[in-house]
Formats: C-alpha cells, structure tokens, sequence
C-alpha cells in the first residue's frame, strides 16, 4: 500500500515538478512529444465533414502530404499520421476515425523499420497526447512496457490533477516544425547529407503484420479504396536496406503498392534530417502522389 | 533465463513456493527438485550443453571417488591428471581453441609462412568457466583430504549446478557448500526477508546502474576516435561502474536468491571501490575467483614461501592466468599483467596487507589521506578496465591514445541527444555510492539502512527504491557481462 502511495506521488511529482529529472521510464508527457500529435487529433475530433484522403503511418506520414498541395486538386487531406506509429496503433486510429472522416481514399504510409518495432514509442505518444478510451488502454496493457505503463498512470494522475487542463501545443516548435491544419507538419530545415548508415536486413514483428492484415481487412469489408506507399528517403538510408526486394514484395501482397524511392529519387536537399522530406521534398513527392491517385482514377471528381 | 527478466520472475516464486511448502518434509525431495529446477534454468539458454554439464559432473563425481578410494599415490595421481585434463580439455576447446589457433598463425605468419588454419563457430557455453572450477576444486580438495567425496549423485550434482550459481558464480567449494546441501534446511523468515532485499540492490545494480552506463559506455568505446579526452575517461569510468554494477549486482542476486532458499554462499564483492591499494581492491573484487587462485595456484606454487622474487613470481603467474580466465584474448592477458604490475609495490614494500579493514570504520567520512587512497586506486582500476572493454589490444591502444590526443572541446558531444540522460545516470551514480559508503560495514549496502529500523522507515525506503527501480531501469533483459566468461 505505501509503495503503491509512495510510487504514484513520485511519478506526479517527478512528471510535474522535476523535468530535468525526468526518468526514461516515462518517456513522454504532454507537450514533450515531438510530431503535433496532440493537436492532429484535437482537430480530427472536430472534423464535421467528410475527408477525400485519409493519411496514416508514422512520421513520414504527417511530414509527407501536404493538406494544402491537394486543396488545389479540391481534395480535402487529412493526415492521422504520428512518430514512429506501428502498424498495431495504425489499426486502432482506422477504427476510432474512419467512421466519422468517411475517407473516400486512405494512404497507408509504410516504413520497414516499424514493422519491426515494438510499438512503444508510438504507444506513449497516443496515452500522452489523443483521448483515453478503453482500447487505447487495452491496447497500452498489451504493450508489456514499464515505460508505457508508466505513461497511461501519469496521464490519468495529470487528468485527475488537472496538469493537462488548457493545454496548447507550442507552434512552431522548437525545431521549426509548423503544424498546418489538416495533420501536416512543415519543415524547411535542409538535411546536411552525413549520416552514415549501417547495412540493415529487416525482419518483421508478427505481430505488426497481424496489425497490418487486419487493416487491409477492415478497409475491404468498408470497401474503402487504399494505396500503400513507401514515401522517400535519403538515398544513402534506402541503399542501406539489404532485402528491399523481401519488403517490396510484402507489401505488394497486400494491394497496390508504390515505392516512391525507386521511382523518384530526390536528392538530399530535399530532406529535412535523415528520414523525413522537407517542404521541397514534399512538393516533389505530393505531385507524384496526385498524378498516381488521377491514374488509377480514385477520386473523380 | 537471465535474473532481470520476465521468466525469471515467474520461475522464482514457483520454485521458492513448490521447494517450501510443497516438499519441505524430504530433505531427499528438495534436493532433486531444486536440481532439476536447476538444469531447467541452464536449459532455458540452450539445452543441448545440459549433456556437457552432466558429463562434468559425472568426471567429477567419480573421479572424486576413484582418487579416494585409490590405494596407491600414483592411482590417486593418475585419477587427478584425468579430471583435471579432460576438464580443462573441455574449457579449453569450447573457450580457447580459436585464440590459439589464431595466435599460431599470427606467430608462424611472422615468419613467413601463410599457414591456412580454419577457426570453428564454436558456441561458449554459458557458465563453463564457473562450474568446471567448482568441479576442480571439488577433485583437487579431495586429492589434498580436505573433505571425503560426497556419495550421492544429487548432493554433488547441486552443489555444481544450483541455479543461482550457476552461470556466473560465486564460485563455491565443496567445503562451503556441500555441507549445506546435505543438511535439512528450515525455512527462516528473517533470512528470506534479507534475501529478498539483498535481491532488490542488485537488481538497482544492475539493471538501473550497470545497463544505464551500458548505454553510452557502448557508443563511446565504438567510435573513441569520435569523442574528445574528456568524454573518454568518462567513457572509462562508466565502465568501471557499469562491470561493477552488472556483476557484484548479479552476485548480489545470486546470494539473495541461495538465501531465500536457505543457503548461505560466498560472498564475491565487498566494496571494492573503498580500496585504498590494489592489494585490497583484489581482496573485495570477485573475492571467490581470487581465493580461488590463490588456493589452488598460488600456494601451490610455493606461495610466498621461497622469497620475494617467487613471491613476485607466483603474482603474477596468477595474475595473467586470472586474466586468461576472462576472455580467450591478449587484451584479457594484458589486463591481468597490467594488475600484477599494479600490486609488485605492495609486495616489494610488504605492506600489501596493511588495509584489511574497511576504510573510515566507525566514522562518517574518510580522512583526506585515505580519499586520496581510494581516487588513485579506483583511478588505476579505471585505467586498467580499458583493456578489459576495448575488446583487442588494438582497439585499447586506439582508446588510450585518443584520451591523450583528441584534445579539445572537450564536452560539446555531452550535449547531443544520445547523451540526453548522461546526467541523470551520473546523479544515479553518485547515490549509488553514497549508498554504499553508508553500507560499507555490512554485507551490501542497503543491509545497513534497513537494519532495526521502524517498519515505516523500512518501507519508505523499499518503496523509494522500488520507484527508483521502475523509474530508471532499462528494459529489455539485457545480459550480464561475466555470462560470456
């Protein structure tokens, strides 16, 4: 009993009062998290009309379409996409979203590297900054993290508490990310070129693919139309992957597919770090989206 | 199964809960229980070297009886060479064969010859090291009449096996232990109480202490040519905290969970980092391993019997032979050299036995004569762990030519976002050693603090650690260091 008093008041306390200490095992706390993701799904819960495009997947997703490139096609963008999501959290916005945005086309954003990951990262982000329901504290229970669980006990003690009561979310950010209504994050920082990358043969959680089977599913019994797209990364990144072939043909399994790396390939200019695209990447890369979505005639409109 | 993961918390309470309450009337029952749950524990990591692990002891049962019952001197003799022959023959294949196969190479190719030598992918088995000691001392104890051989199979077959010892020591003898293995034990409720706190500080040890270190320990010996002198000795002393951490917490661990099953063993580290001389930090570092050399080594090496220069001699005879044991590597060697070299003052003074008691005893703080002492001998120790991580004798060369070459700004690489929790890890060190200092007359640490104090003091401060615990700790069950030994 007095471990269980003793143990929550020093996980108010050092999330609250002592930031410089804050302990690893509980890694986010409102406002700590980088990605907007507090304020995507602020502005998904007041969505009150239907969204052409539905964009989900980690980081590569908020920071790769741009709602305001697809305006000028008249298509209504919106990206529910967050740092580092699996495809296991992926899953659980497709259920809680899907039917209230109506998408008349989802993208699913895929990265290699988070079908091999364990989800936490991603899970703290949603306890840390999206509503609390009961999936999303089923699905944080299952993560069998300390880190994760840590995060879901503080979140309730900062609701209890009222710590989270008129949050807003620094905009820009510290970094220089601009959050852009309708899920997008912008950067114009530019990629210097010098990250040095490690020969990487990815093999997938079966867990993440499991996650990724029952989306796919749940998109076809909704007959919902989808494109999975690989959105580009440094080149020297990409040549690192030694079984591109294995995950291409993963993904292909699973409906159409594009790999944006083989048939655009951009220089590092257009990126902001050594994984994501800048705002000049983004324009480069939404052009190529655009013309892909008017070829296979998904949104005649 | 490591003790700092998930499979380890389910199997200890099951063994603590079947092995008390379920077979405590036989003596006989808990004794093949706690053996097989044993050989359960070894098998967890691979069960195919469990053949190995019995035959060893299987050598060392019978040869223990065969030398006992030999009437002749050079029966007895024969007996001897045979275990100890096949025994290091087994040590020696599995841990060392392709360091000498390299090494002959290495040396033949510095005379020209190209020789095509293949090395074999041979898997180390976890533990080797530690249960073909316990199996030598056993035989040589016995060769020497210090103790009868045991008679039972599975009294012997613990003693070797049993689970907390196992994979990493303390590396017990006959004489300790068997006696205990023979014996009903009680359970007694104050001793399991203290197992489990002992447990609990190892557990902070290791994997809040050691794993921590570990994380920029490893970035930082990958690349020493990337970071400045002064993030290098820092990169030296996280080491020294992090083996201290990874294996005193696991001998810690070890001895908590013998206790909570009423076993008493050796104790393998006590406050090494007080040491005012070398001297005694090998006298409270790995304790079990250096008695074991001495015993079985040095003193039958003639000890200190026939002079100085054997004195100095024998040193280092079991220095490098220590060093050896580590790791099938010349910078093992060197290590183990490097302290002998350490000590030589100590013995040429004769006053390597002038700290035998822990430093301050009875007082709060050291004097500045004895903090002196201790700065400069862990500073020593530091230097010389270099070229225990560094992995080759190259790469410690590389890493200590860079300390005194990458001049600079010193700190600038401190502030990068991998080094982001750099200074909680150094706050979780300095009341790690605070801890210990307070502690340092006692068992471990935190014995001290919990002693006869009233109840809600006690759990104030489990609870404290237990949110330390939870709160700093790395995740994932990474392994211990001295597993690959």
């Amino acid at each position: 009993m007095l471990t269980s008093v003793v143990y929550c008041v020093g996980l108010i306390a050092f999330g609250r009062f002592v930031p410089f200490l804050i302990p690893w095992n509980l890694p986010y706390i409102r406002g700590h998290a980088i990605g907007h993701t507090f304020t995507r799904f602020k502005e998904a819960d007041k969505i009150d009309q239907d969204i052409d495009v539905l964009v989900i997947g980690p980081s590569r997703a908020y920071r790769g379409y741009d709602p305001r490139i697809f305006r000028q096609c008249q298509w209504r963008l919106f990206n529910l996409g967050s740092s580092a999501q699996t495809p296991v959290q992926t899953a659980y916005v497709l259920d809680r979203y899907v039917a209230k945005i109506r998408p008349k086309l989802v993208i699913l954003e895929v990265a290699p590297e988070l079908f091999a990951s364990d989800g936490n990262e991603s899970m703290v982000d949603f306890i840390s900054n999206a509503e609390l329901d009961i999936e999303l504290v089923r699905l944080a229970l299952l993560q069998k993290n300390i880190g994760v669980y840590n995060t879901l006990l503080y979140r309730v003690f900062a609701d209890m508490l009222g710590f989270n009561d008129g949050f807003v979310e620094e905009n820009p950010s510290k970094s220089g990310d601009l959050y852009v209504a309708g899920g997008y994050v912008e950067s114009n920082n530019r990629y210097d070129g010098k990250g040095r990358f490690e020969s990487i043969d990815y093999s997938f959680a079966s867990r993440q693919v499991r996650a990724f089977e029952r989306i796919i599913q749940r998109l076809q019994e909704k007959e919902i139309p989808y494109l999975i797209l690989r959105s580009p990364v440094p080149r020297a990144r990409y040549e690192a992957v030694t079984n591109d072939s294995f995950v291409d043909g993963f993904f292909s399994k699973y409906g159409y597919y594009q790999n944006a790396n083989e048939s655009l390939k951009l220089p590092d200019s257009c990126f902001s770090d050594n994984s994501h695209l800048n705002q000049s990447g983004t324009n480069c890369y939404n052009e190529y989206v655009i013309n892909l979505i008017k070829q296979r005639g998904y949104l005649n409109r | 199964m490591l003790f700092n993961s998930i499979s380890f918390v389910v199997f200890l309470p099951i063994v603590f809960f079947l092995y008390w309450f379920v077979f405590q009337r036989s003596l006989k029952l808990q004794n093949v229980f706690l053996l097989l749950a044993s050989y359960y524990f070894y098998g967890c990591w691979d069960w195919r070297f469990l053949f190995l692990l019995a035959f060893s002891t299987f050598l060392d049962y019978s040869t223990g009886l065969k030398i006992h019952h030999a009437k002749s001197l050079k029966s007895r003799k024969f007996w001897l060479v045979l275990s100890i022959g096949i025994n290091l023959g087994f040590l020696g294949f599995f841990k060392y064969y392709n360091f000498f196969v390299e090494s002959f190479a290495d040396l033949i190719g510095q005379f020209g010859f190209n020789p095509n030598i293949a090395t074999l992918n041979i898997i180390l088995p976890v533990g080797i090291s530690f249960y073909t000691f316990h199996g030598l001392s056993y035989v040589l104890d016995i060769y020497n009449r210090k103790i009868e051989p045991s008679t039972n199979w599975v009294h012997y077959s613990l003693f070797v096996s049993f689970f907390p010892l196992l994979v990493a020591g303390p590396i017990e003898r006959a004489t300790h232990l068997l006696p205990q293995v023979e014996r009903k034990r009680n359970f007694d409720y104050t001793k399991a109480v203290d197992g489990l706190r002992q447990i609990l500080w190892g557990l902070i040890k290791k994997i809040v202490i050691a794993d921590n270190c570990a994380e920029y320990v490893n970035m930082i010996f990958n690349d020493p040519g990337g970071y400045s002198s002064g993030v290098l000795v820092i990169g030296a002393v996280l080491f020294t905290f992090q083996v201290y951490g990874d294996f005193s917490g696991y001998s810690d661990i070890a001895l908590g969970v013998a206790r909570l099953l009423g076993f008493e063993l050796l104790k393998n580290f006590n406050f090494p980092f007080f040491s005012r001389d070398i001297a005694e930090f090998w006298r409270r570092w790995h304790i079990s391993l250096s008695s074991w050399f001495k015993d079985y080594l040095y003193i039958p090496l003639g000890g200190s019997r026939g002079g100085l220069w054997m004195s100095i001699r024998n040193t280092i005879i079991i220095f490098l032979v220590s060093g050896f044991w580590h790791g099938a590597s010349w910078n093992y060697i060197v290590w183990g050299g490097l302290n002998a070299l350490y000590i030589i003052p100590s013995i040429v003074s004769r006053n390597g036995r002038a700290n035998l008691d822990i430093v301050a005893k009875g007082r709060c703080l050291p004097t500045s004569r004895e903090l002196f002492q201790m700065v400069t001998t862990f500073s020593l120790v530091v230097f010389s762990l270099i070229f225990f991580r560094a992995f080759s004798i190259g790469g410690t060369f590389q890493y200590i030519t860079a300390i005194f070459s990458n001049v600079g700004d010193q700190y600038s690489h401190l502030t990068s976002p991998e080094f982001r929790g750099i200074k909680v890890c150094c706050i979780l060190i300095m009341l790690f050693i605070a801890v210990e200092w307070v502690g340092r007359e006692q068992n471990y640490a935190i014995e001290e603090i919990m002693f006869n104090r009233p109840r809600i003091i006690r759990w104030s401060f489990y609870s404290i650690t237990v949110f330390v615990l939870l709160m700093y700790m790395k995740t994932g069950g990474t392994s211990f260091i001295y597993f690959q030994f």
